[in-house]
């Protein structure tokens, strides 16, 4: 093409430059005209009442709780405009003080997630279509009165976020009123492995962990740095310990994936996966537990194994985690736990009377997989769930999507849609946490409240309000609802 | 052809002539929208309120004293004197304006208002710290006590900030005047 042109010196170029010169005045007369002219309106739209207490460009700070996982955090939310715009930690909180990890940060992203719903969602033709909260009601209602006629209430399951506080009881207080089972405590990111030791341990799901007490640290798969367990208070007991001029521990990580954890131990041992149980054991001198095979199995050398050994011997007071995720997690938590026992770190580096509530209402996955059982054998008429995602987070050979399908009709209180409200025939969402009344306990002797820090973004309702208006509807449970809302039950 | 192409060539130069007018004008005022007359979605009469009525600027700016924000009164609180204060004088004359005003409220609207004063996003004009050091309100939005309808007095550009945090207006004023005072 160009080359044709090429030769022709005197018309090709110059027309190619004319034309440009004349795209180029256009442009710059356009721009100019466009970009300077002065009659762009904008418009400042007042309130129609002004909310009380409030200045414009002015924040306001709220303290409430974090929900964002089960430890629950205090928060300082910063509000302008009637907008929660920052999330800080509570100072004066005594689990956390002041700090906040990312999760709880990114709790703004929930509360102005794009996707979120509208208002309540009901299937007609196959299809979640918008309904008003009374048609919605209505159909809950109805639905409740044919499970409850026809005696089969007692096999309706209601899955709930793992959470402490006040609702818990209010929950199965309800569900007792319907006839209905109390409800499964489901926690995609809790070590159930992990708490079912501790309460066979300790008798408490989670005892507080004294980093800062501890002259040597080992971690067996425990990444304490990112998330597993108790986040932030372990995280800030950690930096005290570190902190130490004198006397902070040495940070030994065991683990076949260096993790958060690992990068910032003084020492990584790299093991195999599923080889922890051999190393702990060989440890402890158990029975027929020698250092030269459990070095074998974990490929880790002989000489390391035994300096750890001696090391873990010669010092104390010491910390052992299990964090482990393999198939034998349970085992290999309850040897660690017995080597807590045996070198006197019960009470000192690990205090189960200091214990973090966050797991306590914990269900078991034996409880989780009876509730799958019937739910795949077709008995389950009715089903919750709210603020869990289980196809999303179980295993996928748990054949929770296939199990939800056989269930006659699945209740929803998600406030986005996800993998299992999709599947749900009506979705009654919740409020953000930073929108609802509630309440958390920390540890049992910190109780944390929660307050909303600024009005819904969309048209959602707080569970508890839902399940009130519902008890208030029926005969048989209205009697033991005399408050008209959650918030009111909660001030009692 | 040479002509022409030479004719043509001068475009360049004149784009170049009139984005350095545009940086110029930015600081000499030219471009701001100085005595632009807007029509509101109702006519609001400052003279009546302020100097008839003796209301004080932060009856209804109430927060002109204490945000960045100096505060637009929410509907309510013209509806406070205009739920008795009747479209009506009671000489049987109109009040411009109040039909409307009652009308927004009793559909639950707020009033659309037309932005007239503004500064650009990059600079932080924060209301209190100015009415605090007792600046009068009258010294960047002009006598609004007098105007029946409001329009832009001063150019609010960057030469005009800084002619004040020099201490150069009547009465004068002295503030700090690097970039980060106002640019931050």
């Amino acid at each position: 093409m160009s080359s044709s042109k090429e030769p022709n010196g005197a018309t090709g170029p110059g027309g190619t430059r004319r034309e440009f010169l004349k795209i180029l005045g256009a442009t710059t007369a356009t721009t100019a005209a466009i970009g300077c002219s002065s009659d762009r309106v904008e418009r400042l739209i007042p309130y129609l009442n002004h909310p009380d207490e409030t200045v414009p460009g002015v924040s306001t700070y709220y303290a409430t709780t974090c929900r964002e996982c089960a430890v629950a955090c205090g928060l300082i939310a910063e509000t302008r405009d009637g907008r929660t715009i920052k999330l800080e930690g509570n100072p004066a909180h005594p689990l956390n003080r002041g700090a906040l990890c990312a999760r709880g940060q990114a709790a703004l992203q929930g509360l102005y997630n794009p996707d979120r719903y509208r208002g309540p969602m009901l299937r007609r033709n196959n299809r979640l279509e918008p309904v008003t909260w009374d048609q919605a009601l209505q159909a809950l209602a109805q639905k409740l009165g044919e499970v409850r006629s026809a005696g089969r209430a007692g096999d309706a399951v209601f899955i709930n976020a793992s959470e402490t506080g006040s609702f818990p009881a209010f929950l199965d207080e309800w569900l007792t009123g319907f006839g209905m089972p109390t409800h499964l405590s489901y926690d995609a990111l809790a070590d159930i492995s992990a708490v079912a030791a501790n309460r066979q341990s300790y008798g408490v799901s989670w005892p507080a962990l004294r980093f800062s007490e501890a002259k040597l640290i080992v971690s067996v798969g425990a990444d304490f740095l990112d998330g597993w367990g108790a986040t932030v208070p372990q995280q800030l007991d950690f930096a005290d310990a570190r902190a130490k001029i004198e006397g902070a521990p040495r940070l030994v990580y065991i683990g076949s994936r260096r993790s958060l954890t690992g990068l910032n131990a003084d020492e990584w041992i790299p093991c195999k996966p599923g080889s922890e149980l051999a190393i702990v054991n060989a440890l402890s001198g158990a029975a027929g537990a020698s250092l030269d095979q459990a070095a074998q199995a974990a490929g880790v050398p002989a000489a390391t194994l035994q300096r750890l050994g001696r090391e873990w011997a010669a010092t104390k007071p010491s910390l052992m985690l299990a964090g482990v995720t393999t198939a034998n997690a349970m085992t290999v938590a309850l040897a660690v736990n017995a080597l807590n026992q045996a070198a006197g770190n019960v009470g000192v580096t690990i205090r189960p009377a200091e214990a973090i509530s966050a797991f306590d209402t914990l269900s078991s996955p034996a409880e989780i997989a009876e509730a799958l059982g019937r739910m795949n054998e077709g008995r389950v008429p009715l089903l919750f769930v709210r603020n869990a995602n289980p196809i999303f987070t179980l295993p996928k050979s748990g054949k929770f999507a296939e199990a939800l399908a056989k269930v006659a009709f699945k209740v929803s209180f998600s406030s986005y849609p996800d993998e299992t409200s999709e599947l749900c025939d009506l979705v009654l969402p919740d409020h953000h946490p930073l929108e609802s009344w509630g309440d958390a306990q920390a540890t049992a002797t910190v109780m944390s409240l929660q307050q909303p820090t600024m009005d819904p973004v969309f048209s959602t309702r707080a569970t508890a309000d839902v399940l009130i208006t519902l008890a208030k509807a029926n005969q048989t449970t209205a009697a033991q609802y005399p408050a008209p809302d959650y918030r009111s039950f909660l001030i009692g | 052809m040479t002509t022409k192409m030479r004719k043509w060539a001068a475009i360049p130069g004149l784009g170049a002539l009139a984005a350095a007018a545009v940086v110029l004008s930015a600081y000499s005022g030219a471009s701001s929208d100085e005595g632009r007359d807007i029509e509101q979605p109702l006519p609001f009469p400052h003279p009546v309120h302020v100097k008839t009525l003796a209301m004080n600027c932060m009856y209804c700016h109430f927060a002109a004293g204490k945000s960045p924000d100096p505060g637009l009164p929410a509907v309510a609180t013209c509806m406070g004197c205009h739920i008795t204060v009747g479209p009506k004088k009671p000489d049987g004359s109109a009040r411009p304006g109040v039909a409307t005003l009652q009308e927004f409220w009793k559909k639950g609207q707020p009033i659309p208002w037309v932005r007239i004063h503004k500064v650009p996003d990059y600079v932080q004009f924060p209301h209190m710290r100015h009415v605090n050091a007792g600046v009068s309100c009258q010294t960047c939005h002009g006598q609004v006590q007098d105007m029946q309808r409001v329009t832009q007095v001063a150019s609010l550009n960057m030469g005009w900030c800084v002619q004040c945090h020099l201490g150069e207006s009547n009465p004068p004023f002295k503030a700090r005047y690097d970039c980060s005072t106002c640019h931050y």
